[in-house]
């Protein structure tokens, strides 16, 4: 028996590099680069088309947009997985508000003062990433993913488990929501007002805060849900 | 306008998620049926006029992310939408139609719809993971230990193969500089040495051989497919629609290559081997919901055989057959689901007279396990006919026949649950709802096959002579068939033994990615050598 | 030192991870390993078309051409789906460590259709 396992182990440690040796060769010594026709056109004429200055930002708000509601989907559906497969079965009544989670003492006081002093600051940088990402690199994932480390500083600081998710669940839902509506409408269907490159402009700082905030609930649902559901 | 196939039913099942649940019963059978009218429609403009065609935004073609209705998958999206239909009329009833349950099962129609119609490489990635993700909730919806299990293989397994296409989709992206499988594929006569397109080619058909679940690559397809503690109506959704996305994709990546890369022969040996291993391990199996499911391996290898034989007619035969799996593997997991609701056991050695104790349910069960074997009359003899029609040689005519051979001994075992005694007086009550749905699905099954010729006319536009005195040659094949079968049964099958020791062989986890990895080095190997 | 670029470390990756998956029984170092992989697809995407002379596609176009902005879009949302994918498998691996005390895949499932 520990023969045959040992045998399997070397054919496993054999196969990784055997793969990669085989797909290092191939791919140094054959592979082609033939023509870039999809970035020739999306980074041309982007701001006349679209109204943002930023092309990824164009790219993934109106060229693949698409793609973006799906991605959208994708974090509803793990939310919904996170919150029904976990093995703890109970809604937040359960946790909440149990005053002895407040654990100061755990806390390194140092950690506690600073994280009260750039709690702010991160909302801000946040919301300006969201805010901005049409023209400055950045954009509703990125802005939404800053603005969920919020929260997280929010934890360092106080431990304490007094959020309603059930809330936050359904304002996800909501966004989403939304996020399928609005480029439908306007992409889709164009059924915007006017074709100016303003009506773009506030249809990607739209959509851009819609996927920010959506992204920032999710987050904070599944980070919070770790915290105080998975970790007993 | 084909986006709105893909994004209706999310919407309505997202709708369909906050309101009540009367309400949402009822607008979700509306819905579903006005959806199957408008995939009738999409269907009928692209027989007619020709392909359909939408880019995201009206941006030019092949720049832009679009979806496209070709003749085969404006059928797949037809099929898709009806059969939705009947599962849900199946399900309204049952005790796992919750608000989670029902929206999930929407979600999962839009991205089968995107699978089938999406034409941009990343997008079908994207699919493919959200659906990955959608099914694994539908399988552990009722939180028991195996299902977490089986749930855990199948989403690990997927999502590792997806990773996959998406680094072939990386290399693809670095030689062609685009993502349009339609333009990629005209693109591809331009790559002077095939060698250059081996590696995207060996990834992507990793990952789609995975997803049809071919030879060494099928041990996630039992457990997500026969998990005991899954709604019937998943399972069959899973067997009979879910599995052909796969079977969908690997046809439109093999167009995409065909200039440069022709792997048929490969394919064939692939298909024939897993339709093999999948009957001889379905004989090994007890648990009904297993042996359906390793009989749709059995039958993803024949489907397999067929689009690889390089013959026109048996191309259109394995695509018709698609659609015919589809009709009565989910008829039998229907049946097998409320088959286990009135006897509470899964063996198939303890179910018995299900004549006597539920007759319209065993009509359902015998009119699609006749279709599946292949009898005169049924669909699956008119596509299976069409297969066999693709080659004259007469060793492939021997491993058709095996195949068949396979199926029929593995169906008359399935068939003993029909007869015998009563185990209590009397006549099962069964919701009506229910039964009514997976009658509809078992007679399908029959007037597919009346009409099979006309409707392989009318489905891909492609016309099947039917030449009668083949055609009772087969019928007289299928019956020596069916008493090979019970002869086989009585002498081996019965006794188990050595069959049922193979039934229960499987690869562990690791084992089962190990063996993936072995499948794309020999596919980079092998390909290597060939060119 | 031409041959260390991205696209190579990419791979170099993608078969660290694959390894790692063929080899550890344990789910958590599964889920690790799976992270690894896809960082391999991730970095060997967003070197396509890379060259050191290239400027961020934003704004107007200047004398230096723009760096491909397709694989950066592209990742963001293979990213996204990524963590989706991340939080998914631990919410199930807890579930069964926490269930059923089991944290390596199993050799075996439990056999069915014989346990009525």
């Amino acid at each position: 028996m520990m023969q045959s396992n040992k045998t399997l182990r070397i054919v496993r440690v054999l196969f990784a590099l055997v793969g990669a040796m085989v797909v290092i060769f191939t791919f140094s010594s054959y592979s082609v680069k033939l023509d870039t026709p999809l970035m020739d056109y999306l980074t041309a004429d982007f701001y006349a088309q679209t109204g943002a200055q930023n092309a990824v930002g164009a790219i993934y708000l109106n060229y693949r947009v698409f793609d973006t509601l799906f991605e959208a989907l994708m974090l509803v559906v793990s939310v919904i997985e996170v919150i029904n497969v976990s093995w703890s079965n109970i809604h937040s009544e359960k946790y909440q508000y149990e005053e002895n989670n407040l654990q100061k003492k755990n806390n390194s006081e140092i950690i506690t003062r600073m994280m009260g002093m750039i709690y702010p600051f991160v909302l801000l940088i946040g919301l300006y990433t969201i805010i901005n990402g049409h023209v400055s690199p950045g954009g509703g994932f990125q802005g939404g993913a800053i603005l969920a480390t919020a929260l997280i500083t929010r934890y360092l600081v106080y431990p304490n488990f007094d959020l309603n998710l059930d809330i936050l669940e359904r304002l996800e839902k909501l966004l989403f929501f939304c996020i399928l509506l609005l480029p439908i409408l306007y992409i889709f269907m164009e059924l915007g007002p006017s074709d100016s490159i303003l009506m773009d402009q506030i249809y990607l700082i739209t959509l851009n805060l819609l996927i920010g905030f959506k992204v920032f609930s999710g987050l904070s649902i599944i980070f919070y849900r770790f915290v105080f559901y998975e970790n007993q | 306008m084909l986006y709105s196939l893909v994004l209706a039913p999310i919407i309505f099942g997202l709708l369909a998620y906050v309101v009540n649940k009367k309400i949402a019963t009822v607008l979700l059978l509306v819905f579903q049926f006005l959806f199957g009218l408008y995939a009738f429609y999409v269907f009928f403009t692209v027989n007619s006029s020709g392909a359909l065609l939408w880019n995201a935004g009206g941006y030019p073609d092949g720049v832009a992310l679009s979806l496209y209705a070709d003749p085969i998958s404006s059928v797949m999206v037809l099929f898709t939408a009806i059969f939705y239909f009947a599962f849900l009329v199946y399900a309204i009833r049952q005790t796992y139609f919750k608000p989670l349950f029902y929206f999930m099962f929407m979600v999962l129609e839009g991205l089968m719809m995107g699978l089938f119609l999406s034409s941009d490489l990343f997008n079908i990635f994207v699919f493919l993971e959200v659906s990955t993700v959608v099914v694994s909730i539908l399988i552990m919806i009722n939180k028991e230990k195996q299902a977490i299990y089986d749930g855990m293989i199948y989403f690990f397994v997927n999502v590792i193969g997806t990773a996959f296409l998406l680094f072939g989709i990386a290399m693809i992206y670095r030689t062609f500089g685009m993502l349009d499988i339609r333009m990629i594929q005209e693109a591809m006569s331009q790559i002077e040495d095939p060698k250059s397109v081996i590696l995207p080619y060996a990834f992507m058909m990793t990952t789609v051989s995975l997803k049809t679940a071919v030879t060494p690559l099928f041990s996630w397809l039992p457990k997500a497919h026969g998990t005991p503690s899954a709604p019937p109506v998943v399972s069959a959704i899973l067997s009979g629609l879910y599995i052909k996305s796969g079977v969908y994709l690997f046809i439109r990546f093999s167009n995409m290559y065909a200039s440069a890369i022709d792997m048929h022969e490969f394919f064939f040996w692939i298909g024939f081997i897993t339709s093999t291993v999948g009957f001889v391990m379905a004989l090994g199996q007890h648990d009904i919901k297993l042996i359906l499911a390793y009989h749709t391996v059995s039958q993803v290898g024949l489907i397999m055989m067929g689009l690889n034989m390089a013959s026109e007619i048996a191309f259109w035969g394995a695509v018709y057959h698609i659609f015919n799996h589809a009709i009565f593997k989910s008829t039998l997991f229907l049946t097998a689901g409320l088959i286990y609701d009135e006897y509470d056991t899964r063996d198939v050695y303890q179910i018995r007279g299900l004549f006597k104790r539920m007759p319209l349910v065993a009509i359902a069960t015998a009119l699609a396990m006749l279709g599946i074997t292949g009898a005169p009359f049924f669909n699956g003899s008119i596509s299976k006919y069409m297969i066999a029609h693709g080659t004259y040689d007469y060793s492939t005519t021997i491993l058709l026949n095996i195949v068949n051979l396979g199926t029929t001994m593995s169906f008359i075992k399935y068939a003993t649950m029909l007869f015998g005694k009563n185990p209590k007086e009397g006549r099962a009550k069964i919701d009506i709802f229910a039964l009514s749905a997976s009658l509809f699905m078992g007679v399908a099954s029959l007037i597919t096959g009346i009409f099979g010729e006309r409707l392989s006319e009318f489905l891909f536009n492609f016309e099947v002579h039917v030449n009668p005195e083949e055609y009772i040659q087969k019928g007289i094949v299928y019956v020596l068939m069916i008493i090979a079968g019970i002869g086989f049964y009585n002498g081996i099958i019965k006794h188990g033994g050595i069959l049922t020791r193979i039934g229960h062989l499987e690869l562990t986890f690791n084992a089962t990615i190990t063996a993936m990895v072995g499948y794309f080095i020999l596919l980079v190997v092998y390909l290597n050598f060939l060119y | 030192m031409e041959f260390i670029n991205g696209e190579i470390v990419g791979i170099l990756l993608f078969f660290i991870g694959l390894y790692g998956l063929m080899t550890k029984k344990s789910i958590a170092k599964t889920i690790m390993s799976m992270s690894i992989m896809e960082s391999g697809v991730f970095l060997f995407f967003i070197t396509i078309n890379y060259s050191t002379n290239s400027v961020p596609p934003i704004g107007q176009a200047q004398e230096a051409s723009f760096a491909d902005p397709v694989p950066s879009a592209l990742m963001i949302t293979a990213i996204v789906i990524g963590i989706g994918v991340t939080a998914i498998g631990l919410t199930m691996f807890m579930h069964y460590k926490q269930k059923h005390g089991i944290t390596h895949w199993t050799r075996k499932r439990a056999q069915q259709g014989s346990d009525h």
